[in-house]
């Protein structure tokens, strides 16, 4: 079946008074119908750009190249006017600090009515806008919907305003949302709420979603799929239990070996050496063999290939870790 | 009212002891012209012992008082009642002069490490400062000092000599280490140390923690929304909601066999970076009601799903088992061997 | 909004009003004695005392205040040493020439410089851009009395097109309020533009143009409404400058208004017409204070729920 999303060998790079900056090199994505891709990685990894890359919302010094496509058609990224007839109808998108998402001198209800307004052909009278929104906000559960219209985003808690972002972006009944690190601001339990949230519309609306995020536990507990992102390129990508129980890259394996579970012994925890490189250090090589303990010679000099191994699970490394049949990080 | 505790492991002289901690301030809302304004009572009525090199941490959510805690000990916040005692001294209420001698020995390292450094000046520098200010040693077994202690933190030669601004934030957090450190204090206060940094980085961090623990003898006070770190790290946990400890106990038992509702809620909420695991989640309603306005009862009850009409009336002292394992819950599960 | 915060603010402009009235007449009878400046310094001493009676200045200082307080509540604000008349109607008659020149150069003011800040933050980086903040550290980096007078030798002296003082056609009023307008337009352009710029960048705008908001709907829609916010307090220090500048603009061009006046009178000691120019100023600047803070709690939610506990 036709992927819903799609990248072609997307390259993204920022304009500067000195060089351009390289951000996104050659990411390749396909983002199915009502499936939950997660997109992993550090600072600098190029998942946030590539996300604002699909809603044509980079900055003006962006820079393109490769290919998007929506439905198999080519999106034109950077014509804001094609670019707003899908927005929020087709896709949307919500962001990390939810406090600051929301127009802080604007009500919860004007600012849904402006979204609802916006993705009707016809004119909404002013009942059935309230009706319409009220009923967006219980989808999403906001407790007393009807009274939270009058409100202000700074009168509501974080989890709160990150709901109603969500119902504001529903409004137009997107097939795919983009969620950017939703829940890092967000304290843990209810972290755990937004994530059951965002299950449930994939569950209930059979939305697609990409979920941009940091953390590797909400990855397992919410995606079907991930891609393991680093320094703008996709390192690894597959079903998340493949990848998981079995990543093949070094990185993915560093990353899971440098987290502390709450659910294990207590084993020492085995940071990933060095730090994360900056645009202008990539070099010809694969950009993680400076931290990778098994980079060898070929490495610094060429990139290497994407491989697949069983079903869909694409690694670009030199020497990929073998197969594990049990866990690999523990 | 003091819900206190006395355990078996408070009987050995602790390095910290806190007790019936208060601190309340007044909101900058006010209700009418003249009315009064709100108290927000941000930590009311903790208390607890840290022992000499132990790791001890404190996890709650955002705005259960867990940094407010942290200043309070620090003299960066007035207690309002109860007392910090190091070593037997009072802390609270001594004056700034008072302090001096013993901002040596009680160091702090917070989140932003950006914000934490003077960006004019060069890293070396940096943590030779608090010698100079402290008048310790000559110049040039300073500069020896502080070189040999940046490099055991991690820095290369070649980064001493450069600016903040220069290095990434796990470099940055490394020199704050470095300058807490040079003093050679006797506990570390670290309040979200690693919360900035990128996971990979994290864990750099958290060994280098643990390693300087063990090396120089330090204890520390660990405080972070990150129950997986501080299980990792610490040693004894204590669970903060609303201004309050609701559980505390060794590390170990605590996160294995949680009792009060609210750990046990919190810590079925963590992510596990493993597609297979079974999720059980025990779903919180709601978010935590503000300090200003803190339920009757126990602050809990109206997101435990065990809440009966003595929840709601009375407030759950802070009680321990054998094994310095203390909850402050009427319906907290204690396993029957170990009630005996 | 409540009606106790309007009432709360209202009673501590009224006290600013107080304190300001108070300062003013204790420093000007400090500063010299009238009957001298009156009267000439070589005058009888005998007429000295006879004007010092007339005038109250002989009794003590705070029977004076309570007295000139007395007759400031009964509309009797002073008479005029100088004029040798009611000091009111004389600053009352200067009054409505004021008025037109801070007018016209308040509406050019907003007029251009909002539109240029906010083309240049929309623009950012342009050679508009840039242009516009060139022509704005210069307009404000100019005293108004440097380019008063390039203005009066290019106009008036160079190519005689202009009048270089006095009032009445409309021609007289275009070199003072070029001068004004400047320096102001170029203040309100950097401030429009900061604000702009910094509202542009709030994660609220990535929201709009998430849910479907096309640029120029986001900019209207959300960001000018916050933009204004930070302006408004612009507008408050504006009437300030305008009052300073407006002193310093009507003596170079001999614009017969209060500024003028002010200058006169403070040189003459005519203590009862510059106690009442500096009291309609301290009004005018503590009454736009007001208004902008009743229009930031309106305008603001987070400022009036922050206020009134809401």
């Amino acid at each position: 079946m036709q992927p819903l999303l799609e990248t072609l060998d997307l390259h993204v790079s920022f304009a500067t008074d000195q060089s351009p900056v390289p951000v996104v090199r050659g990411i390749d994505l396909k983002v199915g119908r009502g499936e939950i891709i997660g997109l992993v990685g550090e600072s600098g990894s190029g998942k946030s750009v590539t996300c604002m890359a699909a809603m044509g919302l980079l900055d003006d010094n962006a820079r393109l190249r490769g290919e998007i496509r929506w439905n198999g058609r080519k999106l034109h990224c950077q014509d804001d006017d094609a670019m707003s007839v899908l927005r929020g109808n087709e896709l949307a998108m919500i962001f990390q600090d939810p406090m600051s998402a929301l127009n802080p001198v604007q009500t919860i209800g004007k600012q849904l009515y402006e979204a609802i307004r916006l993705h009707s052909a016809k004119r909404i009278g002013r009942s059935e806008l309230k009706q319409r929104a009220t009923g967006l906000l219980s989808d999403v559960g906001v407790p007393a919907p009807e009274q939270r219209l009058k409100a202000y985003p700074h009168q509501l808690s974080g989890g709160l305003n990150q709901r109603v972002v969500i119902a504001m972006m529903l409004a137009g009944n997107p097939r795919l949302l983009i969620a950017d690190e939703p829940t890092t601001a967000l304290d843990v339990t209810v972290q755990a709420q937004i994530i059951d949230l965002l299950r449930s519309l994939r569950d209930q609306r059979g939305m697609s979603i990409i979920l941009v995020t940091h953390d590797l536990g909400v990855v397992a507990e919410t995606c079907d799929r991930v891609l393991v992102m680093y320094c703008g390129r996709v390192v690894e990508s597959g079903p998340v239990a493949a990848v998981f129980q079995s990543p093949r890259h070094p990185y993915t394996r560093g990353l899971l070996a440098s987290l502390p579970r709450i659910d294990s012994s207590d084993d020492a925890l085995t940071p990933i050496p060095g730090v994360v490189p900056q645009p202008h250090e990539f070099g010809e090589g694969c950009t993680f063999a400076p931290r990778c303990p098994v980079a060898s010679e070929c490495c610094y000099s060429g990139s290497p290939a994407q491989q697949c191994s069983e079903s869909d699970h694409l690694f670009s490394c030199f020497s990929p870790l073998p197969v594990q049949k049990t866990r690999a990080h523990r | 009212m003091m819900n206190s505790i006395v355990t078996s492991e408070t009987s050995g002289k602790p390095l910290l002891r806190i007790r019936n901690l208060h601190c309340a301030f007044k909101s900058s809302k006010r209700c009418s012209l003249f009315g009064p304004r709100p108290l927000i009572h941000a930590v009311n009525g903790v208390s607890f012992d840290i022992q000499p090199g132990e790791a001890f941490g404190v996890v709650g959510e955002s705005g259960c008082g867990k940094s407010t805690t942290a200043k309070l000990i620090l003299n960066m916040a007035r207690a309002s009642e109860g007392s910090v005692q190091y070593r037997g001294q009072e802390l609270t209420g001594l004056s700034d002069a008072a302090w001096k001698p013993l901002r040596q020995k009680l160091q702090y390292v917070f989140q932003d490490p950006l914000g934490a450094l003077d960006p004019r000046m060069r890293v070396l520098d940096q943590v030779i400062e608090p010698l100079i200010i402290h008048q310790q040693h000559d110049n040039a077994t300073r500069r020896q000092l502080a070189e040999e202690l940046l490099r055991s933190v991690g820095l290369q030669s070649s980064q001493l000599g450069k600016y903040p601004h220069e290095l990434s934030g796990g470099q940055r957090q490394r020199v704050v280490l470095a300058r807490a450190l040079i003093l050679k204090p006797e506990l570390l206060i670290c309040d979200e140390p690693i919360s900035a940094l990128d996971v990979s980085i994290q864990a750099q961090i958290v060994n280098l923690l643990q390693q300087l623990r063990s090396e120089m003898g330090l204890t520390l006070l660990f405080i972070s929304h990150d129950l997986s770190v501080v299980r990792h790290l610490c040693d004894r946990v204590a669970v903060m909601y609303l201004g309050q400890i609701v559980e505390m106990g060794p590390a170990r038992q605590l996160f294995s066999a949680p009792r009060h509702p609210y750990t046990r809620a919190l810590i079925s909420a963590i992510p596990k970076a493993d597609p297979g695991a079974r999720r059980n989640r025990i779903a919180l309603i709601g978010e935590p009601p503000s300090p200003a306005d803190p339920p009757d009862g126990c602050r809990f009850h109206p997101r435990c799903s065990l809440a009966t009409e003595h929840c709601r009336q009375q407030m759950p002292d802070l009680l321990a088992d054998r094994r310095g394992h203390a909850t402050a819950c009427f319906e907290a599960r204690i396993p029957v061997e170990e009630v005996a | 909004m409540n009606m106790l915060y309007v009432l709360q603010k209202l009673a501590r402009a009224l006290l600013t009003v107080l304190l300001i009235v108070t300062t003013v007449f204790v420093v000007l009878r400090l500063s010299g004695d009238p009957a001298i400046y009156v009267l000439g310094l070589d005058a009888d001493p005998r007429a000295l005392d006879v004007f010092r009676q007339q005038w109250g200045l002989d009794l003590p200082i705070w029977q004076q205040y309570l007295q000139f307080l007395g007759n400031c509540l009964q509309g009797d604000f002073g008479y005029s040493y100088f004029e040798e008349r009611d000091a009111m109607t004389a600053v009352l008659e200067r009054l409505p020439k004021t008025l037109l020149l801070m007018g016209i150069t308040g509406m050019c003011t907003l007029l251009i410089g909002v539109p240029a800040g906010i083309y240049a933050a929309l623009h950012r980086n342009s050679w508009v851009d840039r242009l516009t903040m060139l022509v704005s550290v210069a307009g404000f980096s100019l005293p108004n009395f440097v380019l008063g007078i390039f203005l009066i030798l290019l106009f008036s002296v160079t190519w005689q097109l202009l009048p270089s003082s006095g009032s009445g056609t409309w021609q007289h009023l275009v070199m003072p309020t070029l001068t004004m307008t400047v320096a102001e337009a170029a203040v309100f352009a950097r401030f429009t533009r900061s604000a702009m710029l910094e509202v542009l960048n709030q994660p609220y705008m990535r929201t709009a143009r998430a849910k479907g908001l096309r640029w120029h709907q986001a900019v209207r829609r959300h960001a000018l409404p916050n933009a204004a916010i930070p302006l408004i307090t612009v507008v408050g220090f504006f009437v300030g400058t305008l009052v300073a500048g407006g002193v310093v603009t009507e003596s170079l061009f001999a614009w017969p208004g209060i500024g003028r006046l002010l200058v006169s009178s403070v040189a003459n000691r005519d203590l009862a017409v510059v106690q009442i120019i500096v009291m309609l100023i301290a009004c005018s600047m503590v009454f736009t204070n007001l208004v902008i803070d009743l229009l930031y709690g309106w305008l603001d939610p987070r400022v009036a729920s922050l206020r009134t506990g809401d």
